[in-house]
């Protein structure tokens, strides 16, 4: 699952130093996944619940608990992507600025049902395969 | 010349200022003893147990913990200032002594700092945000049950006209078959629950509408199980926005419905919050409908004055056919216009190739919004809307607001706006009424001031 958000991701940042998952919950295959197709770049993930991170920490990923509304700018800093899968619309503004205070691209896969919160200028639809893939912004200075 | 001293240094957990004395405070016993409101609870860590301090408390500090520890998520959700993981807070400052804690930086200065709390420019009066009283009830759209009093406090929402349970769902971290077969299912009721009654509580008494869980097959696929219950069960189609989804997964999958039946239960019942009520997603046909009210009801749910059961009006078919589903009985509606318009105007939504002529505006999902609000209102069924289109749209708000849609739920960060534009709106349809009115009453079409003789 998510696997043309890999490709994108993989096809895209393949020069990136650094890409964060945001929220990362119980899943941690897509950074995996992202992880063993950039092994050069660095790839984290970072969630609220300590729980969560703790389960996820592998010697290839580093995982770090941090709240995306009053995150800890110093963890993200120098990241090229942060991306984040199903987010509660709720955070998804404090992740738009964090993206802009680190000057990375923002990409979120939405929830279907979601998704039209995203048709506004600011965003940029990700088609892959004639689907839509995500929602990208982007500020990059990385 | 500005004259601080720092006393204790930490991480800035919950930003803000405070200024107040400090209580040192080791154990429980003596936070009932000592914390007055307004008091710098400081301490080494704090645990459920110490909300009640909390709440009182102008700010907080505690010795251990980071950013994501218990006192700072508390105290963000209270919107008290907090540092935490300042070292030796409590043999550092004082019992009764003064101090001015600056949440922003992490500091804590000795004694009132009067640069800090009244920077210059600072008497500027801020104008505050008018937020009017409209007819039409704005209710709001919630996801992140951990947000609920935030919003209910900053928006002053009529109340939650869409809760979600996918977020809770995701945070329970496994397929709920999956955690039935290893004997889990009360883990996810007590979940629901809990997330329920976080929403519930702030809100109360006004109505909170939790919709019954909505993911589409696909969607189940990044939990644990998802695989092995959705796809291997054959779950999985070509379109999973129109497989298997809403109530007929209610009734072919009874087990799982049921015990979002008990969290709401439990909700209603254990934590007395009666303020709740259910939402059914992607009703099809009145089969389904008829077949899960039945499995709530033997859930001990069942409709009364007390507690209303609503239906989303997303499927045509709905539309179609309201005043039956009307004599079924319903309590209200809530037209999801994603849905409704991709299935009236016939466009699958995850397609890139035709989302151009996607439009919640086109006159065919406008008639079937204006046949429901119709059908309802004559019926005394409550109508309102939870899709994105009011918060896109304002014309949409204009349009349900004329039909006679009796709320709309709406993002948190759209519920002011929305209000002062519905606001608007009443008083424009007002004055529109009392013009036509004096043109019946052959007035003239000059206003006469009537002068008192």
């Amino acid at each position: 699952m998510f696997d043309d958000l890999v490709e994108y991701v993989c096809e895209n940042y393949s020069r990136a130093s650094k890409i964060v998952e945001l929220g990362v919950g119980s899943r941690i295959d897509v950074a995996e996944k992202i992880k063993k197709s950039l092994p050069l770049v660095e790839v984290l993930v970072t969630d609220k619940d300590e729980s969560w991170v703790r389960k996820h920490g592998t010697g290839q990923i580093r995982a770090v608990a941090d709240d995306v509304r009053f995150p800890q700018t110093p963890i993200y800093q120098n990241a090229s992507l942060v991306y984040s899968i199903q987010p509660p619309f709720e955070i998804v503004e404090p992740m738009i600025l964090l993206a802009r205070r680190i000057g990375a691209d923002l990409l979120v896969v939405p929830r279907s049902d979601e998704q039209e919160t995203f048709h506004q200028n600011q965003w940029e639809k990700l088609v892959r395969k004639g689907r839509t893939l995500g929602w990208l912004r982007v500020h990059r200075r990385h | 010349m500005l004259d601080r001293v720092v006393v204790v240094q930490g991480l800035a957990a919950s930003p803000g200022l405070h200024a107040g004395r400090a209580k040192i405070v080791v154990g429980l016993q003596d936070a009932g003893r000592m914390m007055k409101e307004k008091d710098i609870l400081v301490t080494r860590m704090t645990n459920p147990d110490w909300v009640p301090y909390m709440k009182i408390a102008g700010a907080i500090i505690t010795e251990d913990g980071g950013t994501t520890c218990h006192a700072a998520i508390v105290s963000r959700e209270m919107g008290v200032p907090c540092i935490v993981g300042a070292r030796n807070a409590t043999k550092l400052l004082q019992t009764g002594k003064e101090y001015t804690v600056d949440a922003k930086a992490g500091v804590v200065y000795q004694g009132l700092v009067e640069e800090i709390l009244k920077p210059p420019g600072a008497a500027v009066q801020q104008i505050p945000t008018v937020i009017p009283v409209t007819s039409t009830r704005i209710y709001v759209n919630i996801s992140l049950p951990e947000l609920a009093e935030k919003v209910a406090r900053e928006t002053h929402a009529d109340g939650v006209g869409l809760l979600r349970a996918e977020h809770m769902m995701l945070s329970v971290g496994k397929h709920p078959r999956l955690l039935i077969e290893e004997g889990g299912g009360q883990r996810m009721v007590d979940a629901f629950a809990e997330g329920v009654r976080k929403v519930a509580t702030p809100f109360a008494p006004k109505p909170v509408v939790y919709r019954c869980l909505d993911f589409k097959p696909d969607e189940f696929l990044g939990l644990p199980g998802g695989e092995k219950y959705e796809r291997d069960a054959g779950h999985v189609g070509p379109n999973p926005l129109l497989g298997f989804r809403g109530a007929f997964r209610y009734v072919k999958e009874p087990d799982v419905f049921r015990l979002e039946c008990r969290a709401i239960r439990k909700v209603r019942e254990e934590f007395k919050l009666t303020n709740v009520h259910v939402m059914l997603p992607f009703v099809r046909t009145l089969e389904d409908f008829r077949n899960a009210k039945k499995i709530m009801e033997e859930e001990g749910l069942k409709r009364s004055p007390d507690f209303k059961l609503w239906i989303m009006c997303e499927v045509p078919a709905t539309v179609l056919l309201i005043d039956k589903f009307v004599q079924e009985g319903i309590d209200g509606i809530s037209f999801g216009t994603n849905d409704l318009t991709m299935l009236i105007l016939g466009i699958d939504r995850d397609d890139a190739s035709i989302q151009e002529i996607y439009d919640e505006r086109n006159l065919a999902v406008l008639r079937a919004m204006s046949h429901v609000i119709r059908i309802c209102s004559e019926a005394g069924v409550t109508t309102s809307i939870c899709g994105q289109a009011p918060s896109n749209y304002p014309e949409v708000v204009e349009f349900l607001v004329r039909e006679g849609a009796v709320s709309m739920s709406v993002n948190p960060d759209k519920v002011i706006e929305t209000k002062q534009l519905v606001a608007g709106i009443e008083q424009k349809l007002i004055l529109e009424g009392m013009r036509k009115m004096r043109q019946n009453n052959g007035d003239a079409g000059v206003f006469q001031p009537r002068w008192p003789k």
